[in-house]
Parts: structure tokens; C-alpha cells; sequence
């Protein structure tokens, strides 16, 4: 195939990822919501390994390439157990991989750093085989086998630059990552529509392969399981390798917990992860046969790619190239994103911290994906063809599961200590060495054969203790994982379980700026909102967690211990606890006692100002009503006294008796209206022509109005309102009587309507009231001119019920106006306030 | 919810680990195909299938 083809194939490849990954930083942020690019995004786990190496594992082994698919089948139907308890955790603690969910159980500061580093060692080779996929496909295509081309540089830095673009923004990798997160499902996409078109096109063209099979007895032992106890030992223990390596995988842990969005897609991934596991294996078996028919002599893991060549069909060994790419850039991507953050969180920012740099730990984070991806680079050109890397898949399986003991036990008993975790974690990392990795690189000639064979037949390392037949996968994986798995157990179940960690405390406004320091002032201002209600020692975890996600859980501690102090111990901190909570029950209580003291101080004061009203009220009244009645009484004696007094006299004094007997009635009456306006009767609004009230109250004071010779003078316009009719009558009553008790020669009533109310005035020429009676006119009983003093206090009392206002105008004579609502919108019965 | 998915767990645990060999004498069986595969394919049907019914919210 034209090598340019090929290279601008992969090239378009690799450029239309970018594309996606932009679409999904942009318009396409809905779709990394969806529960189905979560589904895709698992599927991170099928790489070139699967791709390819499942179909050259089927020609050679048979079925034993199904239990490494099963074991996640397997493990995501206990999600309710595992991974909604994992999303919880890394929800609550920023968690960005399982070395910082040992951290955070365990508190033991080298538990973090050595999973880190061993994660890097274990997986690096794995991140080789990838770029060795790309390589050896392309070279496979173009025609070529040796030497291995350096196509897979390139691959390596553009990956590498998409990875830093896409992945390390921010400083926070627990933030999601959408680009990233819909290039991964793209990509997923793209290898099962690959695979599943070569298998379909290959077997509408070749036909069904097992009829053929019969007569190739060579081939008949794939069809069959492996026999003995031993073929299902290895069986089981690669289900369960599988199973483990999917859930401790960085890579898995970043996609399923980190990038997940809503815990809800679980209920999805759950079934669709498998099937689409399922669907991605079903073409294996047949293009495995049909390559072992054809190809007896070809490389059975470029079957994929040589059976399409073999048909004639380019295009089709095309899309198989690039759904072998896709495989592997996507798992590369993710891993060296997950590995730098397991990098730089748990190795580089401690020492950052050391060297006062710690704000260039982005910078270091964007170096370790490319460090990563060179070391992963220069492995694969110094393995080359060699078995420590053709054989490293399942070796970094294996590596990963090392994980297991101490983070499943981590998960669900309590009884699991630091010390445990550490020497199992220990234990398993001596025991995978000496047993898988170094005899693969003895095997690849980098080491003396004496690692192939150890110092004693009992301490083979392909043989522990004698055993034989295991594969020497199955058997490291067994034995390591074992040893690990008692060490925890054992030296968990005899050592003492010690308080997690120190618990510190701490003021809210040091530990954020703390946080603007370290992380910016977006972190600081999301601590504050946070943190407003916390106390102490729930402010300083919050900022543990944030600071934790970003430069890692040991960095994060150290740079609390500047800001914080040490909480008070558990028990003391109950009694803390209870002592400030009484404390603020207390607080709470003498503050509501302390209002109800007040309100009653001031009912009070009320009760005795209305008694006191009350009181002057009764001297008023009486005072009021004594002296007209003295001149009723004196009159009357007068009268009685003096029988022989002139028709004239008589007529006289019967005059003034009925002049102070007016009085009396007209005082009785305001005293009524009173009354009747502090008992609270409710309003009686009707539809009232406002003009037509202010022409009866004229002609009902217009005879005392000749009587004293005063012109009555009017300016009415026609209103109509919502009112009660009585009340608007007295008001005017009161205010005309007073005009006319003070006008020289004039009184003028006017109505005018104005902002949707009614505007009284009511005009006298008179002397006008004093300026220091001005502010007094309106209070009970005090009256300037010899009236009830009631009169005004009264009409102010009725327009203020009627939702108006009365005010005395300042100018010549005086001028009193009230205003009145249209419609009378509130209930107030003017009974006082 | 628990209790279905561990339960479905040892089910597709129990299909999974099955010891084929004991009722798989030919590489061959009805129709050609071989009844290995067969089973390992349907089992993991069968358990996807499950794994819908039992996690599906619509």
C-alpha cells in the first residue's frame, strides 16, 4: 500500500481527533453528557491489544482470550458495590486515582508515592506496545518489516500534545474533560465499526471458516477448552486478573470516576460496556481461523490486517489500520494523562513544595505526559521485537492488580491499617518482579538467565515452590497477588488500628488565601461560598480536599500544616463540640429572651401612654362638658330665681341656654365619633358622588354660616369613589365648622381630582393658626378658638381610616385639604394604631 | 439493587467458571459451529440481556 496513503490516512486520523475533542470543549458538550459516551468512553480499556492481539491470541491459544473481556463483564455488575462507592468517594475527596484513595484511608505518605511509581514501571511497557501496534501496522502495510520506521515518534508527540492540550488545562485534574472524554467514545466507536466490518466482509467473502477447520486437525484444539486443572486455573485467574486490572487501571479510573458526570450512566454502562465487549469479540474467532487457514505462516496478530490484503480489498485493510490506531491513541492518550497526574500529584509536587516552585506544577504535569510518552517511545525502540514487550500486556495486568488487596479491603473493613496495606502493596511488588518482570527482560536478553532460574529449584521464579505447568503469567499473578492478599490480611489483623490522621482546624480566611495562592482566586472564591457555615476543622477538610485534588493529598497536608492547627482529640472534641453547642443554645436563648423583654417593655409603654390618653382624655372630657353645663345650670337658676324677669330677658337667657345645650349635644356627638372610631367599626364603602356630599355638608352649614354673615364659596368638580359616604361627610362637617368658627368674612370648599384622587380644601380668611400650634392642630383637645378640640383630631383619624391624608397648607388665613382614594383598596376601621 | 446485581454476579460467575470441558466432547458440534464458543457467547448474552432487564431505567 502507497506509504503516503498510509501516513496521510493517519495524519487526517489523528487531526479529526482534535477536531472532536473541540467539539466536545464547545458545541458538542451535550454529547459528553450523554450516558452513552460514558459507555464509549469505558471501552478505553479495548486497545491495540484487543484490536490486534485478540485475534493472533485466538490462532494460537483458542479461547483464552475471552476470560481477559469476561473479567469486566464480571466487575461492572457489582457497580451498586464498587464504582457508585468509588464516584461517592471521589465526589466528597477530589480523587484522581487510586493511589490518592490509599492515601486517603490509609494516611500512610509513602503508600501514595510507591503505587505511583510502580504504576508508571508497570505500565510504561504497555504504553510501548500501543506505539509498537502503530508501527508494525504501518510498516505491515507499506510492505515493509525491518528496520521498524520511526512513524511511531511522531504518533508519540502529536498524542502526547493532545493529551496536554485536552487534559491539563487546569490545574485541577478532577475537573471533567469533555474534548478528551468524546475523542475517547469517537475512538471507541470507530475500532468496533472497524472490527466488525473486516470480520463481516471477511466472512461474506470467505465464507463460514469451520467447515474448513475440520479437515486442519491442528487447529481443531481452538475449538476446544483447555484441559486440565491447570488450563482452568489459568481460565479463572486471567477472569479475575482482567476483572481487577479494569477496575485499578489508571487509565479506567480516570474515565469511570473522574470523567463521569451523572452516577445515574452506570445503570447504562452496566449492560451496554458489556455487550459492546461482547459485539467487539464476535469476529475474532472466525478472522482468527480464517488467518490460521490463509496465513499459515503470517504474523497471527497482523490477521486483522493481512486477511482484508488477502482479499484485495485496501480500503478495508485502510479502515483496519486506523481502527487499530484508534485502539491505540486513545488508550495512550488516557494513560499517560492518568499516569502524569499520578506523576506529578504523589512524586513531583512534595519536592515542588521542597523547592518553594510549587506553582509550576502544571508546567511539570505537561512535561511528565511528554516524559511519559518518550520513555514509553524509547522502550518499545530498545524492546523492539524482544518478549518484555510482546509479553507486557498481561505483565502490566498483573502489576495493576497489586492494587487490589489494599484498595478492596480499604473499601469494606475497617479493620485493614497502614501498615498492612504497605507490606502487602510491598510484598506484591517483590514477588511480580522477581516472578514476571524481571525474567521477561532475562528473556529478552537485557539479564542474566540466572533471573530465568533463580537461586534454588524451590525459588524458580517461574516456579515457586515447585510448581509446574502454570503459565508464567498465571503463576506470578497467583503468587504475587497471594502474598500480597496475606501480608495485608496478616499484618493488618496484628498491628493497631491508629486514628487516620490528625484532624487540624483552622480560620476560614487563612486556609483561603491559602487557596488563591496555590490554586487562584476562582478556588478561593468557591472555599468561601463553601465554607461560609463550616466550623474550624470542616472548613480546613474542605480546603484539604480541594488543595488534594490538585497538587495531590501529601502535598496538600503539608501545606495545611501552615495555616491550620491541631483539632482537639476525639473525645475532648465532644465535649468541645457540646460545650459550643450549649453555648450557642444559651446565646440563642438570652438573645430571644432579651427581644421578649423588649416588646414587652414597649407594650408596656403603650398600655400606659393609652392609659394616660385615657386619663387626659376623662379630664378633657369632663373639663369640656363642665363648662357649658356650669352655664346651663347657672342659667337655669337664673331663670328659676327671677320669675319676674322682662319678656325680653327671659328670651335672652332661654337663648343661651339652648346655645350651651347645642353645644353639650355637638360635644356628646364628637365624643360618640370617637368612641365609635377606637371601637373599630369596619368601613361602609358604597359608590359615593363626592360632589354631591360636599354640596350637603354646604347646605348643612350654610344657616350658621348667615348667622354669622361669612360667605360660603365653592369650587366643585365631579368625583365619583369607592367610599363610606358618613365618614367623608363628618370629615367635611369638622373642617367646615372649624373654618367658619375662625373665618372673618370668607369660607371656600373645593374638590378637584387629582393622581387618581380626590382633593379637598377647605379655606378660611382668618387669623390663621399660630405657627407653634401648627404641629398640634391635629392631636385630641386642643383647641385655640373655644371649640371641642375633638373636631380635627377626628377628621384626621376618618381620612386616615378612608386611606387619605390631611395636612394644614401653609399661607394666608388657613387651609386645611385632605385627600381620599378613588376606591378604598385597605381595610382600616381608623381604631387607632 | 444490591441485592439483584450480586446476585446476576454469581450467576454470570458461575456461567463464566463453568467447567466447559465436562460437557463439550467435540470441537464441532450441531450445525458446524463449535459448541465452546456457543455457550461462552450465548452465557455472556444471556448475561447482558439480564444485566438490561435488571439496570435499564428508561
Amino acid at each position: 500500500m502507497n506509504p503516503l496513503l498510509l501516513l496521510l490516512s493517519l495524519f487526517l486520523y489523528l487531526g479529526l481527533l482534535f477536531l472532536v475533542a473541540l467539539l466536545g470543549e464547545g458545541r458538542g458538550r451535550f454529547l459528553v453528557q450523554s450516558p452513552w459516551a460514558y459507555t464509549l468512553s469505558l471501552a478505553v480499556y479495548a486497545t491495540a491489544w484487543t484490536f490486534m492481539g485478540s485475534v493472533g491470541r485466538a490462532a494460537m491459544e483458542g479461547a483464552s482470550f475471552l476470560p481477559i473481556y469476561l473479567g469486566p463483564t464480571l466487575v461492572l455488575l457489582l457497580w451498586p458495590f464498587l464504582h457508585e462507592k468509588l464516584l461517592s468517594l471521589a465526589r466528597a475527596h477530589r480523587l484522581t486515582s487510586w493511589a490518592d484513595f490509599l492515601y486517603l484511608r490509609f494516611g500512610h505518605g509513602l503508600l501514595g508515592p510507591l503505587a505511583a511509581a510502580f504504576l508508571v514501571v508497570g505500565l510504561l511497557p504497555y504504553l510501548a506496545l500501543q506505539l509498537k501496534a502503530i508501527a508494525q501496522a504501518f510498516l505491515f502495510l507499506r510492505g515493509e518489516e525491518e528496520p521498524l520506521t520511526d512513524i511511531a515518534l511522531p504518533t508519540a508527540l502529536l498524542l502526547a500534545l493532545f493529551a496536554i492540550l485536552f487534559g491539563t488545562r487546569r490545574l485541577d485534574p478532577s475537573e471533567r474533560h469533555q474534548g478528551l472524554v468524546l475523542a475517547v467514545a469517537f475512538e471507541s466507536f470507530v475500532k468496533l465499526l472497524a472490527l466488525l466490518l473486516v470480520g463481516g466482509v471477511v466472512l461474506w467473502q470467505l465464507g463460514n471458516p469451520f467447515p474448513r477447520v475440520q479437515g486442519h486437525p491442528e487447529l481443531l484444539p481452538l475449538l476446544l477448552p483447555q484441559e486440565g486443572l491447570t488450563g482452568y486455573l489459568e481460565w479463572a485467574s486471567l477472569m479475575v486478573l482482567s476483572g481487577l486490572a479494569f477496575l485499578f487501571l489508571p487509565r479506567q479510573f480516570h474515565v469511570s470516576v473522574v470523567e463521569n458526570t451523572d452516577p445515574r450512566h452506570l445503570h447504562l454502562a452496566a449492560w451496554a460496556f458489556p455487550l459492546y465487549l461482547l459485539f467487539i469479540n464476535l469476529p475474532v474467532l472466525p478472522l482468527a481461523l480464517w488467518g490460521r487457514l490463509l496465513l499459515p505462516e503470517g504474523n497471527p496478530d497482523l490477521y486483522v490486517l493481512a486477511l482484508p490484503l488477502e482479499l484485495g480489498s485496501a480500503p478495508l485493510a485502510l479502515l483496519a489500520f486506523l481502527g487499530g490506531v484508534s485502539a491505540a491513541t486513545a488508550m495512550v492518550v488516557v494513560e499517560s494523562l492518568a499516569l502524569s497526574i499520578l506523576i506529578s500529584n504523589h512524586l513531583l509536587s512534595p519536592l515542588l513544595l521542597r523547592f518553594r516552585a510549587l506553582g509550576s506544577l502544571l508546567l511539570w504535569r505537561r512535561i511528565s505526559i511528554l516524559a511519559v510518552m518518550l520513555l514509553a517511545y524509547l522502550y518499545f525502540r530498545l524492546a523492539g521485537e524482544a518478549y518484555a514487550l510482546v509479553a507486557m500486556g498481561l505483565i502490566s495486568f498483573v502489576a495493576v492488580a497489586q492494587l487490589a488487596p489494599a484498595g478492596l479491603l480499604g473499601l469494606f473493613w475497617k479493620g485493614a491499617t497502614p501498615q498492612g496495606a504497605l507490606a502487602g502493596l510491598l510484598g506484591g511488588i517483590v514477588i511480580w518482579a522477581y516472578t514476571l518482570f524481571l525474567p521477561a527482560l532475562a528473556r529478552s536478553g537485557w539479564l542474566p538467565s540466572f533471573f530465568l532460574e533463580g537461586p534454588h529449584p524451590l525459588l524458580s521464579p517461574e516456579g515457586l515452590l515447585g510448581i509446574r505447568g502454570l503459565d508464567p503469567v498465571t503463576h506470578g499473578f497467583l503468587a504475587s497477588l497471594t502474598l500480597n492478599l496475606a501480608l495485608t490480611l496478616g499484618v493488618s489483623l496484628f498491628t493497631r488500628r491508629e486514628a487516620l490522621q490528625e484532624e487540624r482546624t483552622g480560620e476560614v480566611e487563612e486556609l483561603a488565601a491559602l487557596l488563591r495562592r496555590v490554586l487562584g482566586p476562582e478556588a478561593e472564591e468557591s472555599f468561601r461560598h463553601q465554607a461560609r457555615a463550616l466550623p474550624g476543622r470542616e472548613a480546613a477538610g474542605l480546603a484539604e480536599t480541594l488543595l488534594a485534588g490538585s497538587v495531590g493529598p501529601a502535598t496538600a497536608k503539608l501545606l495545611l500544616l501552615s495555616v491550620t492547627r491541631e483539632a482537639p482529640p476525639e473525645a475532648l472534641r465532644e465535649e468541645v463540640e457540646e460545650a459550643a453547642r450549649e453555648s450557642r443554645e444559651l446565646r440563642a436563648y438570652a438573645q430571644a429572651l432579651e427581644e421578649a423583654r423588649k416588646e414587652l417593655a414597649e407594650a408596656y409603654e403603650r398600655l400606659k401612654a393609652l392609659d394616660q390618653a385615657k386619663d387626659e382624655l376623662l379630664a378633657a372630657v369632663s373639663h369640656e362638658l363642665k363648662t357649658p353645663l356650669t352655664a346651663v345650670r347657672a342659667l337655669a337658676e337664673i331663670l328659676e330665681a327671677n320669675p319676674d324677669l322682662s319678656e325680653e330677658e327671659r328670651g335672652r337667657f332661654v337663648s343661651l341656654l339652648a346655645k350651651e345645650t347645642a353645644r353639650l349635644s355637638r360635644l356628646v356627638e364628637e365624643i360618640l365619633a370617637y368612641t365609635r372610631l377606637q371601637a373599630g367599626v369596619p368601613l361602609a364603602r358604597s359608590p359615593t358622588d363626592l360632589r354631591a356630599l360636599a354640596e350637603e355638608a354646604l347646605a348643612l352649614v350654610e344657616p350658621l354660616a348667615r348667622e354669622r354673615g361669612i360667605t360660603m364659596e365653592s369650587h366643585l368638580a365631579g368625583v365619583q369613589a369607592l367610599t363610606d359616604r358618613d365618614r367623608v361627610l363628618q370629615v367635611l362637617l369638622n373642617l367646615l365648622h372649624n373654618a367658619l368658627r375662625h373665618a372673618r368674612s370668607r369660607v371656600r370648599l373645593e374638590l378637584t381630582l387629582t393622581n387618581r384622587e380626590a382633593l379637598f380644601r377647605v379655606f378660611d380668611d382668618g387669623p390663621g393658626v399660630p405657627p407653634q400650634a401648627r404641629a398640634l392642630v391635629f392631636e385630641p383637645f386642643q383647641s385655640f378658638s373655644g371649640g371641642t378640640g375633638l373636631g380635627l383630631f377626628l377628621a384626621r383619624r376618618l381620612v386616615e381610616s378612608l386611606g387619605g391624608r390631611i395636612w394644614l397648607e401653609e399661607g394666608e388665613g388657613a387651609t386645611f385639604a385632605f385627600t381620599l382614594p378613588l376606591e378604598v383598596e385597605h381595610e382600616d376601621s381608623g381604631g387607632g394604631r | 439493587m444490591k441485592e439483584r446485581s450480586f446476585a446476576l454476579f454469581l450467576l454470570a460467575l458461575f456461567l463464566f467458571l463453568f467447567p466447559v470441558s465436562l460437557v463439550v466432547p467435540s470441537p464441532l458440534g450441531p450445525w458446524g459451529l463449535p459448541p465452546l464458543y456457543l455457550y461462552l457467547y450465548g452465557s455472556w448474552g444471556l448475561v447482558v440481556l439480564l444485566a438490561l432487564l435488571l439496570f435499564h431505567r428508561p
